[in-house]
């Protein structure tokens, strides 16, 4: 499940499910649809369960590539196990991480 | 950093764990520290299954304050990082100028305390300097490291480093006072000799008896984690241990301003230092 | 007169100069009421080395005024002799304090980095604010001899993405510092460098156990299909870290064969703490057929794998296996006994949970009365009565859970008790959560309440707490 909701410049993405490596290529073509017009992309992860390594992966490349065009990535709504796989990865310091969606969009 | 969860720490929780560690220690964290516990302690939480400081608190208190837990815990939030030779321009100027007067007016024999020597990286540096400005065989020297984290006494102790205690040193100079095996370096033993570690808490009621007279103190970023009761009792104690006219040394941010009178505050090339006047004021 | 100042997002930020005086702070107020909508203040004392007490007022007066217009003041970098004489008039409840590290130059900045408490914030700051001005000092400190700074260049230029640093990162990843190559093998995860993964597969055999750490957690995020079998071979080291690193890397990958690896390796496990890594790894693959084994596992010969069964069954979300844990609340270790009674908090919204945690309440050990408080909060059964008899017991921690679990379930009582509670409790943890309610559930009059409370509290906690509630209404 992928949803894209629109908020001014922004777009507030929501996932069920894992995140695994298809949903990170999905995620990457709706973004890349939507790049140019944007400045912030918020992934609300409420309903993703789990996410793997090579979903990681994909959240990544996909922070990579926003990036390099000046456009931020914000995660929020992490649960307990997300939070502690990103906090075993040292990927806590690189991804901008909020407990909720209001202080992400901020 | 990584390879652990860090778990968050919300503000009763933050406010009773600071209360508890000021009542076993002495130790303050302001509220800007609240990230440096979770840091430093999500480690032991994550080790014993526990989801958030709630559950440590109550385990460190239920049914009674266990005191080794009590004593990691203390351990976890006191270790301070040093290196070799950090703020080394203090060094130098003990060196090269405070003892070289000193041994004018017919000085023999020293006494230097290092009151927070954390793993005994600055005892060593301060017996390495006077090494090589050619004192150490000239006069007696003692240097005393204490701290109250007892893991980082024990490595003081071991004189057992790792490259990182290194910043930028060079080879010829570690391999001057130290031997090399699988990657761990291990200090002289005609130096370590010179030195004595002990576990100290400051606020212990016999500290003066335990220390001695000496005359400098190396007290580096220490009382940036003391409140301002805290700093007084401290200077007060290094005012009884220090002998007349003796020096103490503090970190580069830290001051005596509003915390006591009894010290003369000078400043050289690279920091400055504080000397005890012969009698307290007001 | 301040050295600077700008306005920028509704924050007006002032560099106050090396020794203010009342009239400066006078001057900042003329200043800010040339702007419009203003929403914080703040003061920037990076330069201030010395403000006399008498001085101090103005500072105050500033605050006061201020927060009459609904602008919150916020003192940044604020060095220690002047925190010393905050905290010498009884100030630092009234002030926020924090540090702004935009105030900083580039090589001051850098410089934080050999400071072991800040250095993580500012890599953190500097990687979010990545600046060419910044980038270019980061690769001069990539050259220099120190190997901490380059450390934190090389993960610093790893948080912001720098992937034209990789070649330096190869270089790093052969280091004689160990913390250089822990650094160099985690960003190299972090930015996909798969030539190196090789290299990574060397560094696994490190002695230097952090090193490890960080090579398999990069393979791991690197992982294709041949990576598990791989990492398997760390479970067979006599070290039981590098076995728990290896458990902890299969389950970051997250398929199914880590997931059979990670199985078969728990049956042949010794340590304690070893089995209860993999028992909390497995949870993380979410398999609700693994309820039955985790269940099994409640009366495992070990306690710490007992909780980390208890832990398992929430996480899989295992709600058909309640009464298991019911069973386990009065288990002989109280431990085992709190972590079960909290999973049923988290797992169970029913009366029957509710009515049998309060039964056993008066039977258990003190601990244990604290989770079934915590949990009764949770489970949201309306139980006020029960709670409310709790309000007097003797240890200020039943008081407060009761006071807790009370505001989840009956928001009038709840409010009640608070009032009460603040006024009268001896115990300012009961007071803060007291402030906490009221704070949150904001009841008529709430504003005026917390103001007489701060001035009639001597508890310096519960001070800073309702202090936040002011700032945060204005």
């Amino acid at each position: 499940m992928l949803e894209i909701v629109d908020n001014g410049k922004t777009k507030i993405i929501y996932i069920g499910g894992t995140f695994n490596f298809e949903v990170g290529l999905e995620l990457k073509e709706k973004i890349g649809e939507y790049m140019h017009h944007n400045t912030l992309f918020v992934i609300s992860f409420k309903d993703i369960s789990f996410i793997n390594s090579s979903g990681i992966r994909e959240l990544l490349d996909l922070h990579r590539i926003l990036a390099s065009n000046g456009i931020k990535l914000h995660l929020c709504e992490l649960s307990e196990d997300i939070n502690e796989l990103f906090s075993f990865t040292g990927l806590d310091n690189v991804f901008k991480i909020y407990s909720d969606e209001t202080s992400a969009l901020e | 950093m990584f390879e652990s969860n860090i778990i968050k720490i919300n503000d009763d929780e933050f406010f009773e764990l600071i209360d508890i560690i000021y009542k076993f220690s002495g130790l303050t964290f302001k509220n800007s520290k609240k990230y440096l516990l979770e840091y430093k302690l999500s480690g032991i939480l994550n080790e014993k299954n526990f989801a958030s400081f709630k559950d440590y608190i109550y385990f460190l208190k239920y049914p009674t304050f266990n005191k080794a837990e009590i004593k990691q815990l203390i351990n976890s939030v006191s270790i301070n990082e040093t290196y070799f030779f950090r703020e080394k321009s203090q060094i130098d100027h003990v060196v090269n100028n405070i003892i070289p007067a000193l041994v004018k007016n017919g000085k023999k024999r020293f006494r230097i305390w290092s009151a927070a020597c954390s793993s005994g990286e600055e005892v060593y540096s301060i017996l390495m300097s006077l090494n090589e400005a050619g004192l150490l065989n000239r006069y007696n020297f003692e240097v005393l490291g204490t701290d109250i984290n007892s893991n980082t006494i024990a490595k003081a102790i071991k004189g057992e480093y790792n490259k990182n205690s290194f910043r930028g040193e060079q080879n010829s100079f570690i391999s001057k006072y130290f031997t090399e095996k699988n990657s761990l370096y291990y200090i002289r033993d005609d130096i370590k000799k010179l030195t004595a570690f002990h576990t100290i808490n400051l606020f212990e009621p016999h500290i003066k008896h335990m220390i001695g007279k000496v005359d400098i103190i190396f007290c580096r970023n220490l009382l940036i984690y003391f409140d301002l009761e805290g700093k007084k009792k401290i200077t007060e104690i290094f005012f009884d241990i220090l002998d007349d006219n003796g020096i103490l040394l503090l970190g580069h941010a830290e001051t005596l301003s509003r915390v006591s009178e009894c010290y003369l505050l000078s400043n050289f090339k690279g920091g400055s230092l504080y000397t005890k006047v012969r009698n307290k004021m007001g | 007169m301040p050295i600077n100042f700008s306005f920028n997002n509704n924050i007006l930020k002032i560099i106050l100069s090396s020794s203010p005086v009342r009239r400066d702070f006078t001057d900042i107020l003329k200043l800010a009421s040339n702007y419009k909508n203003i929403a914080q203040l703040k003061l920037d004392l990076s330069h201030t080395d010395y403000i006399r007490s008498q001085d101090i007022t103005g500072l105050i007066s500033l605050k006061k005024i201020i927060a009459e217009n609904g602008v919150q003041l916020l003192l940044t970098n604020v060095k220690e002799g002047v925190y010393q004489l905050l905290e010498l008039m009884d100030l630092l409840p009234y002030f926020n304090i924090g540090i702004d590290y935009s105030s900083f130059s580039c090589d001051e900045l850098l410089a934080f980095f050999s400071d072991p408490d800040a250095a993580q914030q500012v890599s953190d700051y500097i990687a979010q604010n990545y600046s060419s001005a910044l980038q270019v000092k980061l690769y001069e400190l990539l050259n220099n001899n120190d190997p901490i700074y380059k450390e934190w260049a090389i993960l610093t230029m790893g948080k912001a993405h720098d992937t034209g640093m990789i070649s330096h990162i190869r270089e790093a990843l052969n280091h004689d510092a160990s913390n250089v190559v822990r650094a160099a093998a985690i960003v190299t995860g972090w930015l996909n460098d798969s030539c190196s993964k090789e290299k990574l597969y060397e560094l696994l055999k490190s002695n230097f156990i952090d090193v490890v750490s960080a090579a398999a957690i990069s393979i791991a995020l690197m992982a294709n299909d041949a990576d598990p079998e791989r990492l398997k071979k760390l479970l067979a080291s006599n070290d039981e870290r590098i076995r728990m690193i290896g458990i902890n890397c299969l389950g970051l990958i997250n398929d199914e064969h880590s997931y059979n690896i990670l199985y078969k390796h728990f049956l042949k496990e010794h340590s304690e703490t070893v089995r209860a890594n993999v028992v909390k790894t497995l949870s993380f693959f979410h398999e609700k057929e693994l309820g039955k084994f985790f269940v099994s596992l409640l009366e495992d010969s070990s306690t710490k794998v007992q909780e980390a069964a208890v832990n398992a069954l929430i996480r899989i979300r295992a709600t058909d296996k309640i009464k298991y844990l019911i069973k386990k609340v009065t288990d002989k270790n109280v431990w085992v006994g709190y972590f079960a009674t909290k999973a049923l908090g988290a797992l169970c919204k029913d009366a029957y949970c509710a009515d049998t945690l309060i039964k056993h309440y008066d039977h258990v050990r003190l601990q244990i009365k604290l989770a079934i408080l915590d949990s009764l909060g949770k489970i949201g059964i309306d139980c006020s009565d029960f709670l409310y008899s709790l309000l007097e017991d003797t240890n200020y921690d039943i008081r407060k859970e009761a006071l807790n679990a009370l505001s989840l379930i009956n928001k009038e009582k709840a409010l009640a008790a608070a009032y009460n509670l603040l006024e009268k409790d001896d115990n300012w943890l009961v007071r803060i959560k007291a402030v906490d309610i009221i704070g949150s559930y904001k009841p008529d009059g709430f504003l005026n309440l917390l103001k007489k409370r701060l001035y009639a509290d001597n508890n310096k906690y519960v001070k800073q707490k309702i202090l936040e509630y002011l700032e945060n209404y204005v």
